[in-house]
Formats: C-alpha cells, sequence, structure tokens
C-alpha cells in the first residue's frame, strides 16, 4: 500500500514537473513559430501590394537592377 | 412580451458560445489597444495586491481568517478588470475556447498572450514603483513593507513543482471566475461571481503570475531597506533568492502552470463539454485534438485563398 502510494505520488510529481511543461511549451512554441511565418508572409504581401501601388503610380515599369 | 427583462443567468452551453465570442474579439484588437488594456490590467492587479498586502498587515486575525480577508480584497484586480474593461494575461488563456474551436490559429492566440503578458509587466512593474515611491511600506512602523517582503520571499523560495501546480491551481480558479462572469447580466452579478474563486486561490496561496510581477519587485525594491528587513525579522540567507533570477525563475514555472490551469483545464475542457462537434463526437479525443491542432495551423492560408 505504501509503495502504490509511492508510486502515484511519484508519477504525478513527474507529469507536473516534465509533462505540464512539455505540454505547454510545446503549445508555445509552435504559437510563436507559426506567428513569425505569419508575420513574415504578412509582411511579404504588404511589401507587395505597395510595389504594386507604387508601379501603377510612376506608370512605368520598374526594372530591376541587377 | 418582447420588453420582458430577463434575470435569469446565463446557461453553461451559452457561457461558453459568449466567451468563445469574446475570445475571438480579443484576439483581434489591434496592437495599441491591446497592449494599453494589458497595461492597465497590470496596474489594476498590482492594485489589488497592495490593497491586500496593506490589509493582511498586523490585522490580529487567525491564520485563515486573515488569509481569507486578504483574498477578498485582493478581489478587487480582477473586478477592476472586467468591470472596468483590460486584457488580463490568466484570463485570456480563456481564449484557447476559440482556438480549440477552430475560430483562431494558435499564431492569434500567441499574438494576442505575448502582447498581453508584456503589457501586463509593464503595468505591474509601474504600479510597485508608483507604491514604492509612495512610501507605503512604511506605514504601520514598516510593518507594510515587511509583509510584503515576506510574501517576496516565499514565493521566490518556491520549486518548479511548487511553483507549476500553484499556477495550475490558481488559474484554474482565475479562469473559473471570468468563466462564471460570462453568465452574469448585470455588474453585481459579475462582482458576485468574481470574489469568492479569488479569495479562493489567494487564501490557499496559489500563485498568479501577473500578481507576482508586483509582488516580487516589490520585495526586489524593499529588499534595500534595513528598517523593512527588520521589521520582517530576516537574515541576508533568507532573502538570497530574492533577486532576478528568482524572479525569472518564479515567472517561469507558475505562467507555466498558469496556462495549462487556464488553458488546457478549463477552457479546453469546457469546449469539449458544450461546443465540440457533435457529429465527430465517436471520435477518439486524442486524434481530434491533433486534427485541431494541425487544422489551426492552416486556417490562417485556407482564410488568404477564400
Amino acid at each position: 500500500m505504501v509503495n502504490a502510494y509511492n508510486v502515484v505520488v511519484s508519477i504525478s510529481r513527474l507529469g507536473v514537473t516534465f509533462l505540464v511543461p512539455a505540454v505547454v511549451w510545446v503549445t508555445l512554441m509552435s504559437g510563436l513559430l507559426q506567428l513569425a511565418f505569419d508575420s513574415v508572409r504578412r509582411l511579404g504581401k504588404h511589401r507587395a501590394a505597395r510595389f504594386t501601388k507604387v508601379r501603377a503610380k510612376v506608370g512605368a515599369a520598374i526594372v530591376p537592377q541587377n | 412580451m418582447s420588453n420582458q427583462i430577463v434575470i435569469d443567468a446565463f446557461p453553461p452551453p451559452e457561457m461558453a458560445e459568449r466567451m468563445e465570442a469574446v475570445g475571438v474579439k480579443k484576439a483581434n484588437l489591434d496592437f495599441w489597444s491591446m497592449f494599453a488594456l494589458a497595461v492597465l490590467a497590470g496596474f489594476f492587479i498590482g492594485l489589488g495586491a497592495e490593497f491586500s498586502t496593506l490589509v493582511v498587515t498586523d490585522s490580529g486575525l487567525g491564520f485563515g481568517l486573515n488569509k481569507l480577508v486578504g483574498g477578498l480584497v485582493f478581489s478587487l484586480g480582477l473586478i477592476l478588470v472586467v468591470i472596468a474593461g483590460a486584457e488580463l494575461f490568466t484570463g485570456n488563456n480563456l481564449i484557447v475556447v476559440a482556438w480549440v474551436g477552430g475560430k483562431l490559429t494558435l499564431g492569434q492566440v500567441m499574438r494576442n498572450w505575448v502582447i498581453v503578458y508584456f503589457g501586463n509587466l509593464v503595468g505591474s512593474l509601474g504600479t510597485a514603483m508608483l507604491v514604492y515611491l509612495a512610501g507605503q511600506w512604511t506605514f504601520a512602523d514598516y510593518h507594510v513593507g515587511a509583509t510584503a517582503l515576506s510574501i517576496a520571499a516565499a514565493k521566490v523560495n518556491l520549486s518548479f513543482t511548487e511553483g507549476v501546480a500553484r499556477g495550475i491551481l490558481c488559474n484554474a480558479l482565475v479562469c473559473l471566475a471570468v468563466w462564471l462572469c460570462m453568465s452574469g447580466r448585470s455588474v453585481v452579478d459579475k462582482i458576485l461571481a468574481i470574489v469568492f474563486p479569488i479569495a479562493a486561490f489567494v487564501a490557499s496561496g496559489f500563485e498568479h503570475s501577473i500578481a507576482n510581477m508586483y509582488f516580487v519587485p516589490m520585495g526586489l525594491l524593499l529588499k534595500r531597506e534595513p528598517q523593512v528587513v527588520a521589521a520582517a525579522g530576516k537574515v541576508a540567507s533568507d532573502l538570497a533568492n530574492l533577486n532576478l533570477q528568482g524572479f525569472f525563475w518564479n515567472l517561469v514555472s507558475v505562467t507555466t502552470g498558469n496556462i495549462f490551469g487556464g488553458g488546457f483545464m478549463v477552457a479546453a475542457v469546457y469546449w469539449f463539454v458544450y461546443l465540440r462537434p457533435r457529429e465527430v463526437s465517436g471520435q477518439s479525443v486524442p486524434k481530434r485534438i491533433l486534427e485541431l491542432f494541425l487544422a489551426s495551423l492552416v486556417i490562417e492560408r485556407s482564410k488568404e485563398q477564400e
């Protein structure tokens, strides 16, 4: 009985110390990565829109300089 | 009949729907509104913490009643957040409801949490500095400062496991308080819904990451005041962990617990009970969660294609 009690307490302690932080931090990291990708994608779209707008305003083809 | 006044509380399924809608609204706030509201929430929680510190000092009550009184007055913080309107990180863990329901992406949830967390930090630190400059810690012959110092020292001396466990329990209660507010129709309903869960977490000594952003910096400031250290009866070894490193590790463990307690144990559970799509209810839960997780990663892209 004492052993079973110790095992349950040890498993719970391991769960709180390792499993809970693992679940939370993996979720946080996934979210942060997704946030970073979304921001980069949004920035790219914003730049493309701005480029199109400028090109339309200038009314001439902008030749990229190599 | 159309003018009939409804006084019944919202039933739990409607509370879940309201919470989901609120979560979407919160996540779509613009940066500056979100940040300003988060700073306010840090300020409000700091005020509740300061009020609680003052009241429990030399109250003459027994252990339990002293804790209860401290908890009751600490409710001021969340009452201000909910009624006046502010963005509190721990309460916002509930927007997990909108994420698991597929209304938000994990990236949107994270944007809200990151901005709100740092806004709360700014508000709490600002409040700690104002209270320090106000000299309130000198009251009762420096015993108010001594109480604040003892609270901070106890927090930074927690083990990682204790911090996580107390964080889970705390935010389960905080999120339940916010959840109960979704049932209320009036200010009185909401205040009554807040008071007991908040009093319970404070009296029980559970850990709230945003409150700790006030308590621990306050201790860091008061550690330098010899009269306060003397009044608290502390020696150097008692305050050895009361430094920036101790503050950081306390926040890591407690924030981890808070996210789990609020986001997973309250929000995700209530979503599962009331909002999960019924046609897939026969599906195994882990499979559904994995599907939702993967779906949330691509939801933004599909929205763009539309």
